[in-house]
């Protein structure tokens, strides 16, 4: 990552740094489904304000590497150029994105170049990426509600959450418990289910995620009253 | 509650649209303040098993 211009701050170069530590550690997580598989070790170029990022594996395959370093600066790149949603990267990371966005600052002539490369070339930012990431996950609101469908995963990858099959819109939804509720929520593992808590909802307002704080397991399709089973039960 | 109730002229429209949901044709959105107002009737309190069959047939999807 290169960071150029005639007066960089500390904190503005602290903050780039960390940022971007942070989405490489999550777009590694995503490819390979667990938590500090790779460690990534910094390194500043003498005389400039080139910022190297190497990695050293630990448990992950080589291949994990590639696919992260290109998931990272193409993702850059889609965000910027295309106002796009990059692969493997989650709204947390999309986050960090922006925040690295807004230390750049051409008009007070101190922060003009901000630039992700690999060998396989680079991607350059500037607050083009802050508004689009607003676009992309900006606006988010939260609600108390409820959340159907069938229990798929249950997962401690990413934070202990289950993932319910939403029945509407067959989205997956990830539901984030309590520790102390975990055996309620494996006990339901596979059934059709109701989770009640905080809903966090993008801008088009399809769920994305849920605060869970209470969990119903439903009747299967087959043991519900059928159509002909109900008319006139109140006559 | 025209379904439920059987009424008389009402009930066949509620009937023909859920059997169309039934067949896949089209797809039933409603509130959970539905379910509240089918099974709180005010001043009609409604026997313990058929607020628990309508429970369930509202779990359908």
């Amino acid at each position: 990552m290169t960071l150029d211009g005639s007066e960089i701050a500390a904190e503005k170069f602290v903050k780039s740094v960390s940022e971007f530590v942070a989405i490489i550690r999550d777009v590694t997580e995503s490819l390979s489904g667990e938590k500090n598989s790779v460690k990534w070790i910094v390194s500043v170029e003498k005389g400039r304000t080139k910022v190297h990022f190497t990695p050293r594996l630990i448990k992950a395959n080589p291949a994990v590497v590639k696919s992260t370093i290109d998931a990272v600066k193409n993702g850059f790149f889609e965000i910027e150029q295309r106002g796009g949603r990059p692969s493997y990267w989650s709204d947390a990371s999309l986050k960090s994105a922006k925040e690295i966005a807004n230390v750049y600052s051409p008009n007070e002539n101190a922060l003009d170049v901000i630039r992700v490369s690999s060998d396989g070339g680079y991607a350059t930012m500037t607050k083009k990426t802050s508004t689009n990431v607003v676009s992309l996950v900006g606006n988010e609101k939260r609600a108390f509600g409820t959340v159907e469908g069938r229990l798929r995963t249950v997962t401690e990858s990413g934070g202990l959450h289950v993932v319910v099959q939403d029945a509407l819109t067959h989205n997956n939804i990830r539901c984030f418990i309590e520790d102390t509720d975990t055996d309620r929520f494996v006990a339901a593992f596979k059934k059709r289910v109701s989770v009640y808590g905080e809903i966090r909802y993008p801008r088009e307002g399809t769920p994305l995620s849920i605060k869970a704080s209470d969990i119903r397991v439903m009747r299967e399709s087959t043991k519900l009253p059928s159509i002909d089973k109900m008319i006139g039960i109140y006559a | 509650m025209a379904f439920f109730n059987k009424e008389a002229g009402r009930h066949e429209q509620c009937q023909s649209v859920l059997y169309a949901a039934e067949r896949g044709e089209l797809r039933i959105i409603t509130s959970a303040l539905t379910l509240t107002e089918v099974i709180k009737i005010k001043g009609k309190p409604i026997p313990s098993d058929a607020e628990d069959k309508i429970r369930a047939f509202f779990e359908h999807d």
